[in-house]
């Protein structure tokens, strides 16, 4: 999986989530506070399932789930 | 040592010329021992707590760390001489020693916090069941040591880090029990975190006069939140306990309402002076209240009131849990039998509850507290379940738009607030239940009216007596609006480029305070209505 393709899928699990955000271009979901800790646990239980990967307490740090690049950076780590 | 005090007015001017006039290297170790001054005033005995803890605690990650660390080291050589399986064997040796080494400081630190704090509550609901001589047993009756949750919880916050990987052990003792005793953190909270504040003890900090002044002006706000308000209020809080068999539902409601507001008064503006305290000394503590009684439902205003304990909770309890292979079990079988909503709801709903549970636990060891945790937990859960539903209704109306309906989300907010506090605040549970009966069914305005005729309990009330009230609610509220309106821009920065304003307005606020604030009752650390935690 290319990285494009990670982040297509990751905008797609969010969009589920919370269909109101242009995910393409937000850069602050959890600092400005558009994700709140529901939200995170489910989005770590659908990226855990669809990418095969373990994401856990030490990966849960704003940086990496502030925007859907990032969060497709730390899928990208993680499975590598 | 109390905050609003002269003693420590000395004391704090004292540690403040020391800090800028004796060498920069010198800082950590002035207010560590200003901290242990601070501390010994307390109550010398109860240094015996905060000491053990902090040894174990410095001690154990150490250890925990040079276990791994020495096994990282010659872990290199290791797996080139010995076979995958082996190798893997020797690994988790290292790793289960290291979390050995942590759980055993764990249930130190939170042994002498069950002790102490609910060691009591728990014997006095076991023992009454074996009946006889058990249930006449006393109880252990310890004096909590100042700060003893916050000490406690910045403590397993840095061991959990510590065994995470997030940051390495302390190896110096004394920046460590700077960490642990720091005393504008140590009355009150906010709950330190140790990646946070400790690096900022490291740095020499240089006399920024500009930086010293901001702390004084956030040092005077937190006076007059509580002076004016905190301390003005009290005893209209305070009759609640005394005659609230005679409160007609009315009443209950202006009571709660005027506890919600020297609660929020006192507690942000004694955060507010430790928190100036701490600028002065170029030392900035994690904010712990973003307005709370804007907030729209009940799980924002979670995220804004106290937030260093929601931080905390979230952290250390909430994640490990929820991302728990258990968690996620349990989660993918209720999506397989009920679907996906119910799978991403339930789980964290029960979660929260627990959550909540513990929220109410820590305000205090007893069952008014622990139902006000569940209350809160179980409104939060029941509108994550009910959330789709009520989206339904407002997205065809539009309503998320309307200032009205910010408005009176904020104000239904507060009511939901002020009904799960009546449980914690009423004198027993019995009590509550009463409390809740009379504000739904017996509001007694005409009752309440006729109290003020003569013989009526508040027979010569004068509306006057309550004028630093209505001032300083104004002052409180006016200041939050501006500040939630324009939350990029705080009034700090505002004021900032309006000097003459500024002046004036901080001559005003002393004014007020000197003609206004109810002052001279001695204001001991330990009257702080969340000191003692």
């Amino acid at each position: 999986m290319t990285k494009e393709e990670i982040k297509e899928k990751v905008i797609e699990i969010l969009g589920d989530i919370n269909p109101d955000i242009d995910y393409t271009a937000e850069t602050s979901l959890i600092d400005g506070g558009l994700l709140d800790s529901f939200d995170i646990v489910s989005l770590v239980g659908e990226l855990n399932d669809a990418f095969d990967i373990s994401i856990t307490v030490v990966d849960l740090v704003p940086e990496n789930f502030n925007s859907a690049d990032a969060m497709a950076e730390l899928v990208e780590r993680l499975a590598g | 040592m109390s905050l609003i005090s002269l003693t420590f007015a000395i004391f704090f001017a004292a540690v403040l010329l020391l800090y800028y006039l004796l060498p920069r290297v010198t800082q950590p170790y002035l207010l560590l021992a200003a901290s242990l001054v601070f501390y010994l005033w307390s109550g010398p005995k109860y240094i015996a707590y905060i000491a053990v803890s902090a040894s174990v605690t410095y001690a154990a990650a150490l250890l925990a760390g040079r276990t791994s660390s020495r096994f990282a080291a010659v872990s290199a050589g290791l797996k080139s001489s010995l076979p995958p399986e082996e190798y893997k064997k020797k690994a988790a040796a290292a790793a289960r020693k290291g979390r050995l080494i942590i759980g055993l400081a764990l249930a130190v630190d939170l042994g002498i916090l069950i002790v102490i704090k609910y060691l009591d509550f728990i014997l006095g609901n076991i023992l009454p069941l074996f009946g006889g001589a058990a249930a006449k047993l006393p109880g252990l009756r310890l004096v909590m040591p100042l700060g003893l949750s916050y000490f406690t919880f910045g403590a397993v916050g840095y061991l959990v880090d510590v065994s995470r990987g997030k940051y390495p052990a302390e190896r110096n003792f004394a920046r460590f029990a700077l960490y642990m005793t720091y005393f504008p953190h140590i009355i009150q909270g906010p709950i330190p975190r140790f990646d946070k504040l400790a690096p900022q003890f490291s740095v020499p900090h240089s006399f920024d006069i500009d930086r010293i002044l901001d702390g004084f002006r956030l040092i005077l706000w937190g006076c007059f939140k509580i002076l004016m308000l905190s301390a003005s209020l009290a005893p209209a809080v305070r009759a609640m306990a005394d005659s609230h068999a005679s409160m007609g539902g009315l009443e209950i409601w202006l009571r709660m309402t005027a506890w919600g507001l020297q609660l929020y008064a006192d507690f942000s503006g004694g955060i507010d002076i430790v928190t100036g305290v701490s600028e002065c000394f170029g030392i900035r503590l994690e904010e712990n209240f973003r307005r709370p009684y804007f907030a729209t439902d009940l799980t924002d205003y979670w995220n804004r009131w106290h937030i260093s304990l929601s931080d905390w909770l979230k952290d250390y309890v909430f994640y490990p849990m929820a991302l728990s292979k258990r968690f996620a079990r349990f989660s993918k079988y209720l999506k397989k039998k009920h679907g996906k909503f119910i799978a991403k709801t339930v789980p964290v709903g029960l979660l929260s509850i627990l959550l909540f549970t513990l929220v109410g636990l820590w305000h205090g060891a007893n069952w008014g507290e622990i139902l006000f945790g569940v209350f809160n937990g179980v409104i939060i859960m029941t509108s994550t379940l009910l959330e789709p539903l009520f989206q339904k209704i407002r997205k065809p109306l539009k309503m998320d738009s309307l200032l009205i309906w910010r408005i009176f989300r904020s104000l239904r907010t507060f009511v939901v607030i002020t009904l799960t506090r009546v449980i914690s605040k009423a004198p027993g549970i019995p009590a509550a239940m009463s409390f809740y009966r009379k504000m739904f069914t017996s509001p007694g305005i005409g009752g309440f009216i006729s109290e003020f005729s003569e013989g009526g309990r508040f027979a010569g009330f004068n509306i006057l007596s309550y004028l630093p009230v209505f001032i300083g609610a104004a002052a409180l509220f006016a200041v939050s609006l501006t500040e939630e309106i324009n939350p990029s821009h705080s009034l700090r920065k505002l004021l900032s480029e309006r000097p003459v304003m500024r002046v004036s307005l901080e001559v005003l606020c002393v004014a007020v305070i000197v003609v206004f604030g109810t002052y001279g009752l001695g204001y001991d650390a330990s009257n702080f209505i969340y000191a003692g935690n």
